[in-house]
């Protein structure tokens, strides 16, 4: 952040925190100076099949963001505390345009969203989707059910042929049939490459032609793709 | 400065910001400055850090 005079935005999660662990966490970030998070549940450990909550931590982002929420309106998990210090932070939440996998469907999945944005917070950030369709249809969805903050979408660029079977299966969503031919079309790795990034960067072009407020990309250790995309779109 | 306050510096221009990976566990933090290197050009106004468990 001072290195860079650029604004840090951390994680932070309910696994693995208690909630006084989390507490901690906030007033070390205000302490630093840092009054951006991304308030998520975290997903499972490797060797666990679902999520396991700490014993006395949050179980669902829900719970973690009200307490962001109430730390921000001077609340203390030490209820003896009265008018305590208020904290600024801006609480940045996941969205998925085609649902979490945990969710029933997408009202419900929604539901929890608004109620997330009640409790405070103040804008989303997508996962990752190949189909600027789906986050249009998400973005009408959220506002037709009384959510009205801004939504970033999320990108990650394909770059190997393997990643047909490994998104989906991974990450719980579809990539459009067009996308899947090109890819399967491609006579090498380097190939498939090519039209993973060339498919981002028209997703990337379309959707701020579109006016969203930020594209946000999941470099994932790739510097060196994402950055022929941002070149290409700058 | 707050995220939602970049969006609104921005009046309606598209930012852009990105993921980065700290070093896991016991690494060094070579990595993340190399990949913020790289990055700083296209002028993120902020840039998230994922959690290792």
């Amino acid at each position: 952040m001072h290195r860079y005079a650029v604004d840090a935005v951390p994680h932070l999660i309910c696994g693995g925190f208690t909630v006084e662990e989390t507490e901690n966490a906030l007033i070390d970030l205000n302490f630093l100076g840092i009054n951006n998070v991304l308030a998520l549940r975290g997903d499972a450990r490797q060797f666990e099949d679902k999520f396991l909550p700490e014993e006395n931590g949050h179980k669902y982002a829900l719970d973690l963001i009200r307490q962001i929420g109430g730390i921000n309106a001077g609340r203390y998990l030490d209820t003896n505390i009265q008018n305590g210090e208020r904290m600024d932070f801006c609480i940045g939440i996941a969205g998925y345009p085609e649902k979490h996998f945990e969710a029933p469907n997408l009202a419900s999945d929604l539901e929890y969203t608004k109620r997330k944005v009640e409790a405070g917070a103040d804008y989303i950030v997508t996962q990752m989707f190949y189909d600027n369709q789906c986050y249009f249809d998400y973005v009408e969805q959220c506002r037709a059910a009384g959510i009205h903050v801004p939504i970033v979408p999320g990108l990650k660029p394909l770059t190997k042929r393997y990643q047909l079977n490994s998104i989906p299966r991974k990450f719980f969503l579809n990539l459009p049939e067009p996308f899947v031919q090109e890819v399967l079309k491609a006579e090498d790795e380097e190939a498939v490459k090519q039209v993973g990034i060339e498919w981002c960067i028209q997703q990337s072009r379309e959707l701020k032609a579109a006016g969203v407020p930020c594209l946000h990309y999941y470099t994932m250790g790739d510097t060196e793709t994402i950055r022929t995309i941002a070149e290409a779109i700058a | 400065m707050k995220v939602t306050e970049h969006f609104e510096k921005a009046k309606g221009k598209t930012l852009v910001s990105f993921e980065v990976l700290p070093p896991l566990k016991g690494g060094s933090m070579e990595a993340i400055f190399k990949t913020l290197d790289a990055l700083m050009e296209f002028k993120p106004p902020f840039v998230y850090v994922t959690y290792h468990r």
